[in-house]
């Protein structure tokens, strides 16, 4: 399986671009191969567009700044690097075929300083992906989330986790199947089956995307 | 231009609004005549700190550390990014010095030459706020 995380930075670019970037993230994500992708400060109302334009499925969830979500989104569309994070935001989780999403959850972690959310989607094999983006500024804080994501999911023996968790080094009983900074895709019954790759996004984003590739290894996934 | 200053309004009110952990930290201004910035490709200092004539600032985990530095006119301030996501080191108030963007690794340096607050943020990202207190 291959899992691409990717940081969206609010649809942003650097240096700032000045105007939407919709089309472009959509175009960068669709030329990439990948069979999952894990995605953090996703424009709310890019989730949907985003995994159409992937042909993805798409699961996504509200994290922080979302009040007025209708002003925002005016806002941004128009000036997104006056409004920058405060535009809203959102993690998703596009799935593409033959892998399909068979249920989801989502787990609070903190609402202060910054509401952070877990949210996974348990695929037809039994794995269940979760997309993570812990809060920045404190490795301390960055650390509880990580935990406390993997309390939630302590009972899945096919786990994989991956997102901007914020640290350098997260403190997982899991696999790394590949990191660039703070970003990470971790894993429980997975190894990594191939060298993780940083993929050229030119100017968009802070981040940049990481694809990471893992097969099943001790403690194979469940048979749906 | 009547659209951009209602982006603007509005922005900054959806910015109140937010729930973010930005917090502006406000500086005594008036302290201007600094001379000109220059950016670095030496090796970055490992740590945060004085050390000599060089006061050393990190940019990791989306934050300046520290937040507060302590400079005496004439030292040089030398910011040094250590998150793999580029940052900038721009002053708000007190000052007017704006580096270009840093990627991972890249420094920038400062010699201020009057006394005074400057507050400075990285313009990427929200809430990145930290504050240079010049003394004689």
């Amino acid at each position: 399986m291959r899992i691409l995380t990717w940081n969206l930075f609010h649809g942003r670019a650097v240096p700032p671009a000045g105007r939407d970037l919709h089309d472009r993230f959509a175009a960068a994500l669709a030329g990439w191969e990948w069979d999952v992708a894990l995605l953090q400060e996703v424009p709310p109302w890019w989730a949907g567009s985003l995994a159409a334009a992937c042909d993805a499925q798409v699961a996504s969830v509200l994290t922080s700044r979302n009040a007025l979500l209708p002003l925002r989104r005016w806002v941004a569309e128009r000036r997104p690097d006056l409004i920058r994070s405060n535009g809203g935001g959102a993690n998703a989780i596009l799935v593409r075929a033959p892998l399909a999403i068979t249920e989801q959850r989502a787990v609070r972690l903190r609402v202060w300083p910054e509401r952070r959310v877990a949210h996974g989607v348990r695929l037809a094999d039994g794995t269940w992906v979760v997309n993570l983006h812990a809060q920045v500024g404190s490795e301390r804080r960055a650390q509880a989330d990580v935990a406390r994501a993997l309390a939630a999911w302590s009972d899945a023996p096919s786990l994989i986790l991956g997102g901007d968790l914020n640290v350098r080094d997260p403190r997982a009983d899991l696999a790394s199947l590949g990191a660039h900074g703070v970003d990470h895709v971790l894993a429980r019954g997975w190894a990594p089956a191939a060298p993780a790759r940083v993929l050229e996004r030119a100017a968009l984003s802070d981040h940049a995307p990481l694809l990471v590739e893992g097969s099943a290894g001790t403690g194979r996934p469940l048979e749906a | 231009m009547k659209a951009t200053l209602s982006a603007l309004v509005l922005s900054l009110a959806l910015g109140a609004a937010g729930c973010g952990s930005s917090s502006s930290k406000s500086g005594s201004s008036g302290s201007g005549g600094y001379a000109a910035p220059k950016q670095q490709t030496a090796p970055a200092p490992t740590a945060s700190g004085s050390s000599g004539n060089t006061v050393s600032v990190t940019l990791q985990n989306i934050a300046f550390n520290p937040s507060t530095t302590h400079a005496k006119v004439g030292q040089t301030i030398t910011w040094t990014n250590k998150d793999a996501v580029p940052h900038n080191v721009t002053a708000k108030t007190g000052g007017s010095f704006k580096s270009p963007t840093l990627n991972q690794g890249q420094t920038y340096s400062f010699k201020p030459t009057k006394a005074g607050t400057i507050t400075y943020v990285c313009t990427f990202h929200q809430g990145m706020t930290a504050t240079l207190v010049v003394t004689k």
